[in-house]
């Protein structure tokens, strides 16, 4: 069955095909492009670590950075690496592991067919061996590596390990070095026959293609028709408070790099309610450090932060929080600031015509994604692992209004519910 | 009555006057239209940065929208479109940038002739700066002074960057190429009021201007465009050939990074969900001078990094320099001179041997080094055309430095032998085909790519470029390895042995 939404405001279409397996498979067709781009992505990411396995009952923990390791060892067909046969078609292969999802995908320009094809297939059929699995440990060491090295990231997972004190999403999603050691092929064989399964997936294509003729393919290549038992995920209980106010490392940086995180608690919330808490809070951190913001402004002038001034928020079911971060030479005379300002935007309210222009700010760039293949595919997998259609993101800004915006401010802007990462120079 | 062909993504020039020409791309598939200017200089140390200190102070604010609040509200009015500004060096120029992507007046309903606007914010920042006293505003320059310092400091936070743009700058240390974008501290420091402003007015009246417009836009509105344009650069076009850019001499050969993909395969982690980015990958290296020699042994123990420079017989003739750092993970960068400018077709050789080299999954450096040894995680090789360079980094454990350089050198030394397999080659020929057809797919992109064309004297679009691609043969890629000579090796580790000496 071939369903069709048409979104005439933006000139774009997307088509949705649910294989019997409880795969869904959506096309979103980019004339005029020559870029194709194509995801094949798994609801398994590095904070699935602790689960019950569905064939035989049990509870299952694994080691830190499983999901990563697989999403890697993937690759390996027992005729040998799946790369050579996509470089055949001059494509490029490639693969990403997050918190919460590991998503395979490609790109090319010409025989789009051929390369998907490998894509359904490799990621349909495992091969570990145990040689495989230890020469993978030497890569993935210098991939640790690198990262400890990345005082953005070691500042980002600090933030994390102060805000949990219990959820997964505390640990980075690479593991460390001793726990991938313990990594073995039958553990990533157990994950993928649980997680893998096409029931858990999804596939999305971008680019000049016929719809048709892709779903015509993908409904041959799935070859699982069966339904699979619902998997459940075991998370340790998190309460709303935060682990520690604030964590501190020593690394080669020139200028002190800080983050500053609010929890959020987005537990049980659901399609629009989270996707509307999302924009709200987005919104929001606009309004507070944005571009055009006084505090921002200020803290330029007064030479406290520079251009790599930035924040975000991200709103998943089970774990929720947005981040503020940059350079400075002085990360408490910007936490400081920023406190008074939360404080006076708390006590005060938020202007109408400063939500309106920040609202059509904020609409004006969702439109800018559609530019992006890339961009279109990761806000598109993101939002469906949770239930959330790509394009609710343009009805969106016709639901909210400032009450509630003023609702999500006191709930969010929480002094008890913050933490600070500062990584300073040695 | 101005006349444009309906050529989906084919540069053409609209106007040329003196020192300034108007590109006008027609493209209908994006969702945005994008107006870029480029003041074109050689890169000097002289004004290297003066030119950067420019963009910095004039995005501060201009007559009708005086501080950087009043743009960026602005810039929310009309749809969230976004502004850029900055210098970039491509080889030896030095290129100062203007850039506005603003959303297509299709998707407008509120703001009547949407598209004057964006236009007239650029153009605003650029030639209205807000003034004192005849210079810019004094807080605004000493702001940006400090900002631009701590800039070049930062480049040491990103590794992987610093360790590409300190083999160069080390390879180039005598040589325009070896000076940084954004200057150094000591040259920064010198730069008075007085002299930025003046240095501002010669850029506006003198520098060699290219505007670049990208989208679907009408004749009317292209028209209404290039006037608005003509007023502003009436008095840069009076001002002919006053300044003089080398575009002959040898020293301009270079490379545009930009338009070499990268080996996406090196990303695998993308945290999609993490709500910061971690690319520092704007931040670039200092080229904060290492002052001396050639081959010789020497350490700088006010640093707290050492650095090195040794010699090893095996690579005799070769500048080795070694840099010390906490890091957990070592860099080794090896840079190469081509002998080569974009104009000779061996440059197009040299695509494909870098691309069989180090570019993709299938290439030798990734297979060797990565899949059989384990010894990285990333590496890969990259070409700057315009300057003529060549370079492979990867990341390694500090003991495996020696080990990683044979493996590589033995890459190349199987390439000049003639050991290239058909694999390697087609995939590198239909990868780089591949990598052609995405630029088109991105609004930038193809404005830096015709840019880039203009700035190295050639004249490939994106077909011709594919058609000399594929006419590469084997043989010749084979060949070209005769011109290539390792020149740097440049390696960033933690471990300093003995007083002043790196052990090999």
């Amino acid at each position: 069955m071939l369903e069709k939404a048409e979104y005439d405001k933006i000139d774009e279409v997307i088509y949705k095909y649910r294989h019997d397996s409880g795969l869904n498979a959506f096309i979103i067709p980019k004339k005029g492009y020559s870029k194709k781009y194509a995801v094949f992505a798994t609801r398994y990411g590095s904070i699935n670590n602790e689960f019950i396995d569905p064939y035989s009952g049990n509870n299952i923990k694994m080691p830190e950075g499983v999901a990563h390791f697989l999403e890697h060892k993937l690759f390996d067909q027992k005729e040998g690496s799946i790369m050579d046969k996509f470089s055949k078609l001059g494509s490029s292969p490639n693969a990403y592991t997050s918190f919460n999802k590991t998503v395979y995908l490609f790109s090319c320009t010409g025989k789009f067919s051929e390369n998907l094809e490998l894509l359904l297939s490799f990621v349909q059929n495992p091969y570990f061996t145990e040689t495989s699995v230890e020469k993978e440990k030497d890569i993935i060491k210098q991939e640790i590596n690198m990262y400890r090295d990345n005082p953005g990231w070691r500042s980002f997972f600090n933030l994390l390990e102060s805000l949990y004190t219990e959820n997964p999403v505390r640990k980075d999603i690479v593991g460390n070095l001793e726990s991938i050691e313990e990594i073995d092929k039958d553990m990533l064989y157990k994950c993928y026959n649980i997680f893998y399964h096409p029931s858990n997936m999804v596939i999305l294509v971008v680019g000049d293609v016929d719809a048709e003729d892709v779903f015509k393919q993908i409904n041959s290549s799935i070859t699982t028709k069966y339904k699979n038992p619902e998997i459940k995920r075991i998370f340790p209980t998190e309460s709303c408070e935060i682990n520690k106010e604030y964590s501190e490392e020593k690394m080669p940086v020139a200028i002190p790099l800080f983050q500053i995180g609010f929890k959020d608690d987005a537990n049980n919330l659901k399609r629009d309610e989270l996707l509307m808490r999302e924009v709200l809070i987005k919104i929001l951190l606009e309004i507070l450090t944005g571009r055009s913001s006084q505090l921002y402004n200020q803290l330029y002038e007064e030479g406290l932060i520079n251009s790599t001034f930035e924040f975000d928020y991200t709103g998943e079911e089970n774990y929720a929080y947005s981040v503020i971060g940059g350079e400075s030479k002085d990360p408490d005379r910007v936490r400081e600031k920023m406190f008074d300002t939360i404080d006076y935007m708390l006590k005060n309210g938020v202007a109408k015509e400063v939500f309106e222009r920040v609202k059509k700010a904020m609409y004006g760039r969702t439109i800018r994604w559609f530019n992006s293949l890339e961009k279109i595919s990761e806000v598109f997998i993101s939002s469906y692992f949770k239930n959330i259609n790509l394009f609710d993101y343009f009805d969106i800004y016709d639901k909210i209004n400032l009450e509630y915006l003023s609702s999500i401010m006191k709930e969010h802007f929480r002094l008890d519910r913050f933490a600070m990462s500062v990584i300073k120079g040695v | 009555m101005l006349t444009v062909k309906p050529r989906e993504a084919v540069a053409q020039r609209l106007y040329s006057f003196n020192n300034t020409d108007i590109y006008y791309i027609q493209t209908s598939k994006f969702k945005t239209n994008t107006i870029s200017f480029f003041f074109i200089d050689n890169l000097t140390k002289d004004t290297v940065s003066k030119n950067a200190l420019t963009p910095a102070v004039l995005r501060r604010g201009c007559g009708s929208y005086p501080s950087m609040p009043s743009i960026s509200l602005q810039l929310e009015e009309l749809y969230g479109s976004s502004f850029d500004c900055g210098v970039v060096k491509k080889g030896e120029y030095h290129i100062i940038y203007f850039h506005t992507e603003y959303i297509a007046e299709r998707f407008v309903e509120d703001i009547e002739e949407f598209f004057k606007k964006p236009l007239k914010l650029i153009v605003d920042i650029i030639t209205d700066p807000v003034t004192e006293n005849d210079l810019f505003k004094s807080g605004y320059v000493e702001q940006e002074k400090e900002n631009l310092k701590s800039l070049i400091e930062r480049r040491v936070n990103d590794k992987v960057q610093y360790a590409i743009d300190r083999c160069f700058e080390e390879m180039c240390k005598d040589e325009p190429f070896g000076i940084y974008d954004y200057g150094d501290i000591p040259g920064l420091a010198e730069v008075s009021e007085n002299e930025l402003y003046k240095h501002y007015k010669n850029v506006i009246a003198h520098y060699p201007l290219k505007v670049f417009i990208t989208g679907d836009i009408s004749i009317n509105n292209l028209e209404w465009i290039s006037e608005e344009l003509f007023k502003i650069i009436s008095d840069h076009a009076n001002h002919k050939n006053e300044h003089n850019i080398n575009t002959n001499s040898n020293s301009n050969i270079r490379v545009d990074s930009n338009s070499n993909s990268r080996v996406d395969s090196n990303n695998r982690i993308n945290n999609n969900s993490g709500s910061k980015s971690n690319d520092n990958s704007n931040s670039r290296v200092n080229s904060k001078c290492i002052d001396n020699g050639k081959n010789k042994i020497e350490y700088e123990p006010k640093q707290n990094k050492g650095i090195f420079y040794s010699k090893n017989s095996k690579l005799s003739g070769v500048k080795q320099v070694t840099e010390s750092m906490e890091v957990n993970q070592a860099k080794l960068s090896m840079g190469f001179r081509t002998n080569t400018s974009p104009k000779e077709d061996d440059y197009y050789v040299l695509l494909v041997f870098n691309s069989i080299l180090g570019e993709g999954v299938y290439s030798k450096l990734f297979q060797k080094v990565r899949e059989e040894s384990g010894l990285a995680y990333y590496i890969f090789s990259q070409l700057e055309k315009f300057k003529g360079l060549s370079l492979i980094t990867c990341g390694i454990e500090i003991d495996d430095r020696d080990k990683a350089i044979d493996i590589i050198l033995k890459q190349i030394d199987n390439i000049k032998s003639g050991n290239v397999t058909k694999y390697e080659y087609e995939s590198a020929v239909k990868s780089i085909a591949t990598g052609i057809g995405f630029l088109k797919d991105n609004q930038l992109q193809i404005t830096d790519y015709y840019f880039s064309q203009i700035l190295a004297g050639t004249n490939d679009c994106f077909e011709t470029l594919l058609e000399k691609i594929k006419r590469i043969s084997v043989e010749k890629v084979v060949n070209i390895t005769e011109k290539l000579k390792l020149d740097t090796i440049y390696f960033l580790t933690s471990k300093v042995q003995g007083q002043g000496q790196y052990k090999q």
